[in-house]
């Protein structure tokens, strides 16, 4: 069996990552799919077509995480995933390449407010799997129909949908209907006050957080690989997590070898904004990277990390970061690696040992050129007239 | 840092080798900078290079020493690159080679070569460029920082040994009793001998395991030896056996570490039994007191050591390293052996058991519990014997009268040593000696003893019944043998002067049976060109109009058919067999493989699924059985219901085998248009009627015709009236004249269903 992947696309200022597990499960943790017209932005549905499972010819991931419901975490999700009843699905559809959203995870929190399309399309696919189940209608437990929620409710109650429920604290081990023996999820937040948490940030803050734990064995005792996901949590949140995580002796959910920098390398995770008001990182936050393992990485899903007015991404958190794991341990995905001019995805591989990065691939002494080939796909003038 | 290739020279002359150069212009290019050019000496140069490897990051699997940059050797064969693929040698003298799999064995004080592919290297560089060795070398470097590097994680990857002189074939499980189980004789503390033989002075080196020498047989063992000892050197039938040594390790001493100097000499096999903890003192005594015990101044020994957990691809933790000594009897003074005497190293091979040959050969599903009788062990018979056997299913009884001679040879899997010897026997015999040291449960005989054939309890024990005897009294014999009602029968022949092979296999309880598919298959001709073509081919070349030459028979001196057509027939038919008997079809079915031997070479095949025959007995006469192709019946049935109150009827086609007493119904023709029915009486017309039956007749090549008559009975009775009985008698006296004589076949519908007549 294949090891344990994770990996960030490169969309600029937003998250997609995709872990897939030894036994091929997908799990997708938001999206932020940007039309690839111009020729320096990374296919990233191209690349899930590939990467993820087929049914029946029917593209699909086993769970969808969105964090919360910003724009640049859930764009494209209306226009490449599929909505609505599973049996319906279409020749058209699958010709469209819409991805099944097998199981949805979904917190009642982050839908309060609707700010944007794909954010709505998210929201109502979510009520109608909720509806389904709610009225135990004998398909809701198909794939495409399947959900979790995360979290506490909002306005809407969903008390009788209580066993479809993970809250801070728990471990989840079944996802899309199986149950994973290598692999769990801790889940830190939203929690309850953040019900009560007010202004302009409040989507921010109240991101669905946790910790990706993998191991190699079931008989092993520590992880093989930790990976933190927090969407676009805020120093505030952090600081709660951190105390409560403490508190009921969880301290094995705070440790980190990937830290996926909340807020596209925001400085929001370590002090309120603007940087320039408030310079000193919180020490809840730096106490935070401190249960980094051995060799740990910070990944900044953003934009170019420049000293500039623009931000995020912010050059102040880039060295904050830097100071805990090292210039070498901090990676961008617009600069990570870059081919032909388009960033590409950062990967990496769950081993016994750790993270480590996927193997290069052979090449062989044969070859052909495929007709993605930009000579194919562009005139090419010859001849000896004159210029 | 210490390299290995510090100690080796500059090459100074000019490197001719283009792909070297070309080579070596590509390994600048991604050290981005000029390579060392180093003498390998044998004519091979090394280029010390470095790799870069990605490490894994909470640190290296047992905390292996692997850097992130590791110098590598790159050797090349300056004459045989690159059809040899490069030799890859850590360059590092303090590499953690002890504690990695895949490396080979350092040879000749050189650092160990990493086993970079699991097959052949050669093979493997033959679609590669040295890009992608430098990349499969950085892969494995990070497979063996992460622990990966043996595939099979919970296990032991057993040493990769090379420079082999000679191999030792024995099963591990066997010698695995000697050690775990003290199945043989113990000479002294973890000493047993083992009893081996060479099979042939011809090739390399191979001894073969005959037996491990117990207390029980030890003195006939030693009788049986100096027997063959004694026999004339030049005597083809003495047999060249070795007394092997076997020793081993304590069970509590466990080694993780690959020795990867493994020795090569007396002096370094010493030091290798005392980290081992193996007592070779009494091994020592032995060979020099008894030193004339082995005829041969070489002789293997067999070394069990122990590994922590179980090794790849074997049931224990017991590892063999393989051994032949070169001693002399200058060698040996006073129960001590003086000189450091050379050592070689064997290569262990398995022998070949059923369940390797099943698992090898992809059909590991494929039970060989039940026995399966094989009818004719001919051209076709033996191909398809071999393909059985040689996937492990050995559970046969090969049954044929014939005797090998030379001319079969051209066609059969047989050899000629085999000429004279009975087919079925040299096959049994052959197929024996593929698995050696397993009962194959083969039994061989030119026949049944008489009768036995038809008795009832015979074909019990068996499963399939395979008949490949070209034989058509066979054909008939077994489709109306009673007493493989719960067999598979399946039959194979070859017609169309070698070019169409013919595979019926009978559906659920015998029906459809051999002769109903091969009436159905005739009865394709009438709109299958192909089949058409084929019959009327056969129909122009045969003596007798009603002959179809099912099979060639290769008695025949004169018989051309080539080798090659006999085994695309027996391949396929294999194949089908092959999957029939993994998961057996409900439904009759026929397979053709046809050669189409035209200006372009070509081969198709044909699959035809058919249902079960409707079969009735005739009232007068139960001797006879009527078999109705599916759906003539309901025809039937249909125009009765149609015809209402008046009496209606039409003409059967198909054919009528006095052998096995069977009339085959493969078509109705409806009354002719100039047919009167009514309430009483039905006048069966003749308009159109020849010409419809002489097309039929033409298509099939004379297979299928006129067989019968039917009319019905709309308000019964359920038998012939008179005036049917004198039809049926102006019809005998035309019949019965015929040559052959054709039987009247009449059969009347009523409601309360049909009932057919044969006089």
């Amino acid at each position: 069996m294949a090891n344990a992947t994770i990996k960030y696309y490169p969309v600029g200022n937003g998250d997609t990552s995709l872990i897939t597990l030894e036994d091929k499960t997908t799990i997708v943790v938001d999206c932020n799919i940007r039309n690839c017209d111009n020729d320096e932005t990374y296919d990233v549905k191209k690349d899930l077509l590939q990467s993820l499972q087929y049914s029946n010819g029917i593209p699909y991931v086993d769970v969808f995480i969105l964090t919360h419901g910003d724009q640049d975490h859930c764009r494209g999700f209306k226009k490449h995933f599929y909505q609505g009843a599973p049996e319906k699905y279409s020749e058209s559809d699958k010709k469209e390449g819409l991805i099944r959203v097998d199981t949805m995870w979904f917190s009642p929190m982050i839908a309060e407010e609707h700010t944007n399309d794909d954010e709505d399309a998210y929201q109502k696919e979510a009520e109608r799997r909720l509806s389904l189940h709610r009225s135990k209608d004998p398909k809701k437990d198909n794939a495409g129909n399947r959900i979790k929620i995360i979290g506490y409710d909002g306005s809407t109650d969903y008390k009788d949908l209580d066993h479809l429920r993970a809250k801070p604290g728990d471990i989840v081990d079944r996802f899309n209907d199986r149950n994973q023996v290598l692999f769990s999820i801790f889940i830190h937040a939203p929690f309850k006050e953040h019900l009560e948490a007010l202004g302009d940030d409040k989507k921010n803050s109240t991101s669905i957080v946790f910790q990706a734990r993998f191991k190699k064995t079931s008989y092993q005792q520590d992880f093989s690989t930790l990976a933190m996901f927090g969407g676009d949590s805020d120093h505030t949140s952090w600081c709660i997590i951190l105390e409560k995580t403490k508190k009921y002796k969880n301290e094995h959910a705070l440790k980190w070898d990937l830290f996926l920098s909340p807020h596209h390398c925001s400085w929001s995770f370590f002090n309120d904004r603007p940087q320039e008001e408030n310079p000193d990182p919180k020490d809840t936050s730096l106490e935070v990277l401190n249960y980094r393992r051995n060799n740990a990485k910070v990944i900044a899903s953003s934009k170019k990390i420049l000293n500039d007015e623009d931000n995020p991404p912010h050059y102040e958190a880039k060295r904050e970061y830097v100071k805990k794991v090292t210039d070498g341990n901090f990676l961008n995905t617009t600069t990570y690696n870059i081919v032909n001019k388009i960033p590409q995805p950062i990967v990496f591989e769950v081993t016994s040992q750790g993270i480590v990065k996927p193997k290069h691939v052979e090449g062989s002494a044969k070859v052909a050129g495929g007709a993605g080939l930009g000579i194919v796909n562009t005139t090419s003038k010859y001849g000896n007239g004159e210029v | 840092m210490e390299k290995f290739s510090d100690s080796l020279p500059l090459f100074t002359n000019d490197i001719e080798n283009p792909e070297i150069q070309d080579s070596l212009k590509s390994l600048c290019q991604l050290q981005g900078d000029q390579v060392k050019i180093l003498d390998w000496g044998n004519s091979r140069i090394a280029i010390p290079i470095e790799i870069n490897i990605d490490l894994p990051s909470l640190g290296n699997f047992d905390d292996l020493d692997i850097r992130e940059k590791e110098p590598v050797i790159f050797v090349f064969d300056l004459i045989n690159y690159p059809v040899s693929a490069p030799r890859v040698y850590t360059d590092r003298l303090d590499f953690p080679k002890n504690n990695l799999a895949h490396l080979y064995v350092a040879v000749n004080n050189r650092p160990p070569a990493f086993c970079y592919v699991r097959g052949n290297a050669d093979e493997w560089y033959a679609n590669k460029r040295i890009e992608d060795l430098v990349i499969r070398i950085s892969n494995w470097l990070r497979d063996g920082a992460t622990g990966e590097l043996t595939e099979n994680g919970e296990q032991y990857e057993p040493l990769r040994l090379e420079g082999y002189s000679g191999s030792i074939i024995y099963d591990y499980d066997t010698l695995l009793t000697v050690v775990a189980n003290k199945a043989a004789f113990e000479f002294g503390d973890k000493f047993s001998i083992v009893l081996f033989e060479r099979p042939s002075n011809l090739g390399r080196y191979t001894y073969k395991f005959v037996r491990p020498i117990t207390d029980k047989n030890a003195l006939t063992t030693i009788k049986e030896v100096d027997e063959e000892r004694k026999k004339d050197k030049e005597d083809v039938t003495r047999k060249k056996y070795y007394y092997g040594y076997v020793l081993w390790s304590e069970e509590d001493v466990i080694r993780r570490e690959y020795e990867v100097n493994i020795p090569r000499s007396w002096d370094e096999f010493k030091l290798f039994c005392e980290y081992y903890h193996i007592k070779y003192k009494e091994f020592e005594k032995f060979i020099t007191t008894y030193s004339k015990i082995n005829e041969y101044i070489y002789f293997p020994v067999i070394i069990g050591i122990r590994r922590p957990s179980q090794l790849i691809g074997y049931s224990s933790n017991v590892e063999f390293i393989n051994l032949r000594f070169k001693v002399t009897s200058s060698d040996i003074e006073q129960e001590k052996i003086v000189n450091n005497v050379p050592i070689d190293m064997l290569s262990h091979n398995q022998p070949l058991t059923k369940k390797l040959a099943g698992h090898i050969s992809g059909l590991d599903k494929i039970s060989d519990s039940k026995r399966n009788v094989i009818f004719g062990c001919g051209a076709i018979g033996s191909k398809m014997i071999m393909h059985l056997a040689r996937s492990g299913q050995t559970n046969l009884t090969l049954i044929d009268p014939d005797y090998i001679s030379p001319h079969n040879l051209v066609r059969h899997t047989l050899f000629g040593e085999d000429v004279g010897h009975n087919k079925a026997e040299a096959l049994a015999e052959k197929i024996e000696k593929i698995y050696p040291y397993e009962n194959t449960k083969i039994i061989s005989g030119t026949s049944f003893k008489d009768g036995l054939i038809g008795q009832k309890e015979t074909f019990e024990k068996y499963d399939w019944v395979l008949d490949f005897t070209a034989s058509e009294a066979f054909f008939n014999r077994l489709s109306t043998l009673r007493n493989i009602d719960n067999n598979h029968v399946v039959s194979a022949s070859i017609s169309d002067f070698g070019n169409l092979g013919i595979m019926y296999k009978e559906g659920n309880n015998r029906n459809p049976r051999l002769d109903d598919l091969q009436v159905y298959l005739f009865s394709l001709a009438e709109n299958d060109l192909n089949i058409r073509n084929w019959l009327k081919n056969e129909q122009a070349s045969a003596h007798s109009n009603l002959t179809v030459h099912v099979g060639v028979g290769c008695n025949s001196e004169t018989t051309v058919l080539s080798d090659h057509k006999i085994s695309s027939h027996a391949s396929y038919f294999s194949g089908v067999l092959q999957k029939e008997m993994s998961m057996m079809s409900a439904e009759g079915k026929i397979y053709l493989n046809r050669i189409i031997d035209s200006k372009d070479y070509r081969i198709e095949t044909q699959v035809f699924n058919v249902k079960p025959f409707d079969m009735f007995q005739a009232v007068n006469n139960t001797n006879w059985e009527i078999r109705f192709k599916q759906g003539i019946v309901e025809q039937l049935t249909k125009e009765f219901t149609i015809a209402g109150k008046n009496e209606t009827g039409g003409v059967f086609v198909g054919v009528c085998n006095y052998k096995t007493k069977t009339i085959h119904i493969t078509g109705s023709i409806k009354a002719p248009l100039d047919s009167k029915g009514s309430t009483t009486q039905f006048v069966r017309g003749q308009n159109g009627l020849a010409n419809e039956i002489s097309a039929i007749e033409k298509s099939s090549g004379g297979q299928i015709g006129y067989v019968g008559e039917w009319h019905t009975h709309p308000d019964g009775p359920n038998c012939l009236s008179k005036q049917d009985m004198e039809s049926v008698k102006k019809h005998k006296e035309e019949c019965s004249n015929l040559q052959p004589p054709l039987p009247v076949f009449l059969s009347i519908i009523t409601p309360t269903g049909i009932f057919p007549y044969v006089f």
